[in-house]
């Protein structure tokens, strides 16, 4: 084989069988970060997260350090951390405010937040020399979320988000008022795998009995539902929402009102959760408040690297083949008490994140993946459920929950833009 | 200022503590502990406030017991089997904050070997603040808050009792 000869995406992915050689191959990595990051759509930032003009954080496109900074006018922009002079990063803090301007303090050069260069010290030196602004990605916001990408000429950005759009809506419209805001801030959980394991776990609804079993075992939850029942008695179902979005569709297996916020029938309600319900059937009106109240906010990815789990907003930070740092937030909403905003957190604090009831566990079986796939390449078999899956109402594929049509849905997107 | 009696016992409580913790003696640390017991560990490391500011870990006390009752259902497999660990506990500095109560600061270094998948050592290092309370004679611990120096950094699964 010639040392650079072009990777078959067609072969490597192929009707629910995946060479393993996609989770730990740095060629294919750096296709990803091309194909993927570079060109296509990502998640970077929450509007709520740079409240006020000057208001920035720092975010990366594939690996490329950024910063989602309000200008003046009120717009998000996403431009480059790298100083144009010689590539020093502009913003070392996460978060912060650079009031007007940004300067770099190696030699002093100051951008404006629309990274237009402003000016150089001792500008005679300069004279008739093309000193570069900062480079600005390609932005869409849709409902407050921005995605970015490095591409001048993308895929339309609604055309990218298809029907995940009504994912998003989803969750933002459990706000009474159909706003979130992600301040709270953000853990940060490092995982030695690639960041598809990752993807792959958070859509994968077969797991949970194993995965999570000393959890089922130390408490009463929801999620006795899955780990006592039997394949027929399982409502629950994952859904293909085309584009690569996908969906565990929880909702169908609640048996009461608010079990997404910890309620039953053995635990009633707090009274900020009976006045959350009451600001929702104002906000709504009965019928569309009642499915809100029942269903809850999504549990949904959108490709290639948002997940709204639920009362959460994950997305994943791509950096090395073999490592990941997923990021999570409580997904706070606007027009609600402080107390119901508190009670989204400590879920948030019990599912996510390094310490919780949860993902530790997640963590260690993908990493036991990850070492597994250093022998000789394997094939991923993700065919479950390749059998019943039909179209739904909506024309969406939809299967059992533990069905592998969400990963299929990731991989069938993934085969399209790397053989594009 | 406390008497180097009360000194001592506040030392003798944190070292079995300790070794408890690295032990994975999971019923003996919780013995250690108060009914109303509150176990923190923030990110934000300036001013946190766990009502609007999220948090890596904020158990009330039922919270630690499901964590406990996880550790010992054998199948955590973030904890299967546990990290065999070393903590140093230095810097203790003890104040008295009521006839019953005192605030303890103190530092730490805990070397984790992370057996469960990756083998990589891990150091935790930072800074722990404890509230102790006399109960029928003896100190337990009412309070348990640490302060990673990376609290706000990407870390590594933290399933073990820190």
């Amino acid at each position: 084989m010639t040392a650079q000869s072009a990777i078959d995406y067609s072969t490597i992915v192929n009707n629910g069988i995946i060479n393993s050689r996609v989770y730990n191959d740095e060629r294919i990595f750096e296709d990803e970060i091309k194909k993927i990051f570079h060109e296509g759509w990502s998640f970077v930032a929450h509007e709520s997260e740079v409240p006020k003009p000057g208001d920035y954080v720092r975010r990366s496109i594939g690996r490329e350090p950024y910063l989602v900074v309000r200008n003046r006018d009120g717009e998000v922009n996403v431009i480059s951390n790298k100083c144009t002079h010689r590539g020093t990063l502009l913003c070392q803090e996460e978060k912060g405010n650079v009031r007007g301007a940004i300067t770099c303090w190696y030699h002093g050069w100051v951008f404006g937040l629309d990274g237009d260069l402003k000016s150089v010290p001792y500008g005679a030196g300069s004279r008739g020399l093309d000193h570069k602004c900062l480079p600005k990605a390609t932005v869409g916001n849709y409902r407050g979320f921005i995605f970015a990408t490095l591409n001048p000429n993308p895929i339309n950005f609604r055309d990218y988000l298809g029907e995940g759009a009504s994912l998003i809506d989803r969750a933002v419209e459990c706000s009474p008022v159909g706003e979130i805001r992600l301040n709270a801030g953000w853990a940060k959980f490092l995982y030695k795998t690639n960041w598809k394991l990752q993807c792959e776990n958070n859509i994968d609804g077969y797991h949970v009995n194993y995965v999570h079993a000393s959890l089922a075992r130390s408490i009463e939850s929801r999620y006795n539902e899955a780990v006592l029942a039997g394949e027929d008695e399982l409502k629950t179902t994952a859904v293909d929402w085309g584009n690569g979005h996908s969906e565990l569709f929880l909702a169908a297996g609640f048996s009461s009102d608010l079990e997404w916020l910890g309620y039953s029938d053995k635990k009633p309600m707090k009274p900020f959760a009976i006045k959350y319900c009451d600001q929702l059937r104002e906000a709504y009106g009965d019928n569309r408040a009642s499915r809100i109240i029942h269903d809850g906010p999504p549990h949904a990815l959108i490709f290639p690297n948002l997940f709204l789990a639920e009362t959460n907003i994950v997305y994943y930070e791509v950096d090395q083949v073999g490592e990941t740092v997923q990021r999570h937030t409580p997904m706070l909403l606007e027009g609600v008490s402080d107390e119901m905003n508190t009670r989204i957190i400590r879920l948030c604090e019990a599912a996510l994140g390094p310490s919780s009831f949860f993902l530790p566990d997640d963590g260690v079986i993908t990493e036991r993946q990850q070492a597994a796939f250093e022998g000789v390449p394997m094939e991923i078999d993700l065919r479950r459920g390749m059998g019943r899956e039909n179209k739904d109402g909506m024309g969406l594929m939809e299967s059992h929950v533990t069905d592998e049509v969400t990963n299929r849905a990731f991989w069938s997107r993934y085969r399209e833009v790397m053989t594009a | 200022m406390v008497t180097d009696e009360e000194y001592r016992d506040v030392c003798e409580l944190l070292f079995r503590e300790a070794r408890f913790a690295d032990n994975a003696q999971y019923d003996e640390w919780e013995s250690l502990l108060t009914d109303d017991m509150e176990y923190w560990v923030p990110i934000n490391r300036d001013d946190p406030d766990p009502e609007s500011q999220l948090s890596l870990l904020y158990d009330n006390r039922s919270r630690v017991s499901t964590r406990i009752r996880m550790l010992k259902t054998g199948v955590r497999h973030a904890q299967v089997p546990p990290s065999p660990m070393t903590r140093l506990i230095s810097n203790i500095e003890v104040e008295r904050l009521t006839d019953n109560e005192y605030k303890v600061c103190s530092a730490f270094m805990l070397g984790e070997l992370q057996i469960q998948s990756t083998k990589d050592l891990h150091w935790w290092i930072g800074r722990t603040e404890h509230v102790l309370r006399r109960v029928d004679g003896g100190l337990k611990i009412s309070r348990k808050r640490v302060n990673l120096i990376n609290s706000n950094e990407a870390v590594p699964a933290l399933a073990f009792l820190i």
